[in-house]
């Protein structure tokens, strides 16, 4: 049985707390978080016997062989790595961190330490991400050279003011959300990036630091082409537009939002759905147990994680400077 | 005038041009007069046009000097281009050109010169402005129906492609969407970046030219546009003949065209495809042309729009070429 402590119980670790709550080789047995109500509250929806308003207090204890951060991107780093430093396995949400110095601090630990790390990339566990990289490793479709991925979201309300403008904290929109879909061109590309050129807007909440809209273009060592559009600024706030192209050299793949099993005419909108969501985290968080358990290495590492970020922040240079930037020759 | 028809002679009636060819052959308002060529022989399909229509297979010289020939709709070799658009101009004739307009976009300028010199008009063989979608979408984007565009983005990738082309798909096919892409959002690109290579076809490999790229551009206004552009050697999994889908975002909404829809999905006894009607985008482009000359009135798909175009496309190759964001 795996023992684990939830380190921050903010949106996303509502998902986290629902798959930890399926485990069977593995129970939350402590939950930390800045505001000790919230810990308190979702320790008791896990089951858990001890909460605190500060991780330290629980990750020392013997009894603990891992942790799954859900803290704010910038403050990673400092949970992370006081957690490798106890010899505590780590699963992290993504992005790793908000630098690079920070993701190679955590990867060192993590290392260092001999403890497992894992960065939570949930659409390398949904279904879609996971179908399209079985086919393209079967070879149906030869090898990868062209991935085109769009996915569009409404736009963020005008005093919508939630931890996301902070650029500080979070990284970035592109950091923060793009990163998922980065990870998941590097993943399907099979290859590693070379340069990004990206462009950004923010055409419908322009009072917001970060960008709603984005298309970075990634050239990759294998020659081939990688696009990551995504938009919050989509009007009306219904469109979800989306459509996936992986163009092979003996064949293509595609999917979007006229193949959604779902399409529901609602008074404000069509809404798209496939269902499937917790799926991905429920995936994701089987993984990084078994990965601990059967001392295998997890399926998104460290270093993965550390590559999509390093597009991420090429990204933001290239939007902010207008060029093309080399991440490697 | 009324009843008027507009005499019109076909220089090469291949390629692209035979396709205008045909579209001009068709309209109500138009007589073909004669078939020529660049060196005075005629190919089969040349020789079979004149036969067809009845008309003479005649020199390049003495086709100039037909009584009241209105237009010469011309194709040739690149190198020809601003030559033969001069001989055509100079006695007098309307012009109707191949795509792409020419070489270089020095050599468009020259053309563009030509066209202004001699008073005569020019269209171009940019035919997916006239789809109709793309004019639909054209009146709802003036109508304001999805507020101010912020973004466009087109895919335009052919399907079950036996080869690639010879100068590359970019420089052959890149100009067909950009041109519909302009249409629609008449602003004017400022820098490209692009990414394009040979990924399918050996011969492309063999040229070092590419089959496949990835356009992105900065116009004006901050509006982000973005061109998927290519062949691939499969087919399509909606039996399309390639993607023809051009996207735009707006302030307050956005808009989608298929110029592969509306269709009929259809399975038979030669198998599954798509069907497209509602379609014939040539036709509208050559009705456009012929009833601007007809009406004395302004016209669209011109040289200028033509001479844009090319520009992009030679920046989008020199980018890919040097992996550099190249500014116009």
């Amino acid at each position: 049985m795996l023992n684990v402590v939830l380190i921050g119980v903010g949106a996303v670790s509502k998902s986290h707390i629902s798959a930890w709550l399926k485990q069977e080789n593995a129970r939350v047995i402590g939950v930390a978080d800045f505001f000790a109500d919230r810990a308190e509250a979702a320790a008791k929806m896990l089951g858990a016997e001890k909460w605190s308003d500060d991780y330290r207090d629980l990750i020392d204890s013997d009894d603990v062989d891992a942790v799954d951060i859900c803290v704010t991107e910038a403050a990673h780093v400092d949970v992370a790595t006081d957690a490798a430093n106890a010899g505590k396995h780590i699963l992290v949400e993504k992005p790793i961190s908000t630098t690079l110095t920070d993701a190679d601090l955590i990867i060192d630990a993590a290392e260092k330490n001999n403890v497992k790390l894992m960065v939570a990339h949930t659409h390398h566990f949904y279904d879609y991400g996971i179908s399209a990289k079985e086919i393209i490793d079967s070879g149906e479709i030869g090898t990868p050279v062209y991935i085109k991925h769009v996915s569009g979201g409404g736009f963020w309300q005008q005093d919508w003011t939630g931890t996301r403008i902070s650029a500080g904290d979070t990284g970035g929109n592109v950091v923060t959300n793009g990163i998922h879909i980065v990870d998941l061109t590097n993943w399907w590309m099979g290859s590693d990036p070379i340069s990004v050129y990206a462009q950004a807007l923010n055409p419908t909440s322009s009072h917001m630091e970060m960008n709603q809209y984005f298309v970075i273009t990634i050239k990759y060592e294998n020659g081939g082409i990688g696009i990551v559009e995504m938009s919050r600024a989509n009007m009306p706030r219904t469109n979800q537009f989306s459509q996936i192209t992986v163009l092979g050299s003996e064949g293509e793949i595609r999917t979007g939002s006229d193949v959604n099993s779902q399409w529901v005419y609602k008074e404000d909108g069509l809404i798209f759905d496939n269902g499937g969501f917790q799926a991905g985290f429920d995936r994701e968080i089987n993984s990084f147990v078994d990965a601990v358990l059967n001392d295998k290495e997890p399926p998104v590492t460290g270093n993965d994680s550390k590559v999509a970020l390093q597009v991420c922040l090429a990204a933001e240079v290239s939007i902010k400077t207008g060029s093309v930037k080399q991440i490697r020759s | 005038m009324a009843g008027e028809k507009l005499k019109v002679a076909i220089f090469s009636a291949t390629g692209m041009n035979l396709a205008a060819a045909e579209g001009f052959a068709k309209h109500p308002k138009v007589e073909i007069v004669a078939v020529t060529e660049d060196d005075g022989v005629p190919s089969d399909i040349s020789k079979e046009w004149a036969s067809n229509l009845n008309v003479p297979f005649m020199n390049f010289g003495d086709v100039l000097k037909i009584p009241g020939l209105q237009v010469v709709s011309y194709t040739s070799d690149m190198s020809r281009r601003v030559e033969i658009a001069e001989q055509i101009a100079s006695s007098g004739i309307n012009i109707f050109g191949d795509k792409p307009l020419t070489e270089t976009v020095s050599e468009g300028d020259e053309i563009i010169d030509i066209v202004k010199k001699y008073g005569v008009k020019m269209g171009v063989g940019h035919n997916y402005r006239f789809e109709p979608s793309i004019r639909d979408a054209k009146v709802r984007l003036t109508n304001g129906d999805v507020g101010l565009p912020w973004a466009i983005h087109s895919d335009w990738i052919i399907a079950t492609g036996k080869k690639g082309a010879p100068i590359g798909e970019t420089k052959i096919h890149g100009m067909y969407p950009l041109d519909a892409m302009l249409y629609l959002i008449p602003e004017k690109v400022i820098s490209v970046y692009a990414i394009a290579g040979s990924y399918f076809f050996d011969n492309s490999k063999d040229a070092g030219v590419d089959d496949l790229s990835f356009i992105t551009m900065n116009m004006e206004r901050g509006i982000i546009a973005t061109l998927a552009l290519g062949r691939t050697p499969h087919p399509h999994p909606n039996g399309y003949g390639g993607d023809q889908t051009i996207r735009i975002m707006g302030t307050h909404g956005m808009l989608y065209i298929d110029a592969n829809r509306p269709s009929w999905m259809s399975v038979g006894k030669s198998g599954s495809s798509n069907k497209k009607y509602h379609h014939d985008n040539i036709y509208h482009m050559v009705d456009h042309y012929v009833n601007s000359l007809l009406n004395g009135t302004d016209h669209m798909g011109t040289e200028k729009d033509a001479r844009d175009t090319l520009e992009i496309t030679l920046a989008a190759l020199e980018s890919a070429q040097n992996n550099r964001l190249v500014t116009l």
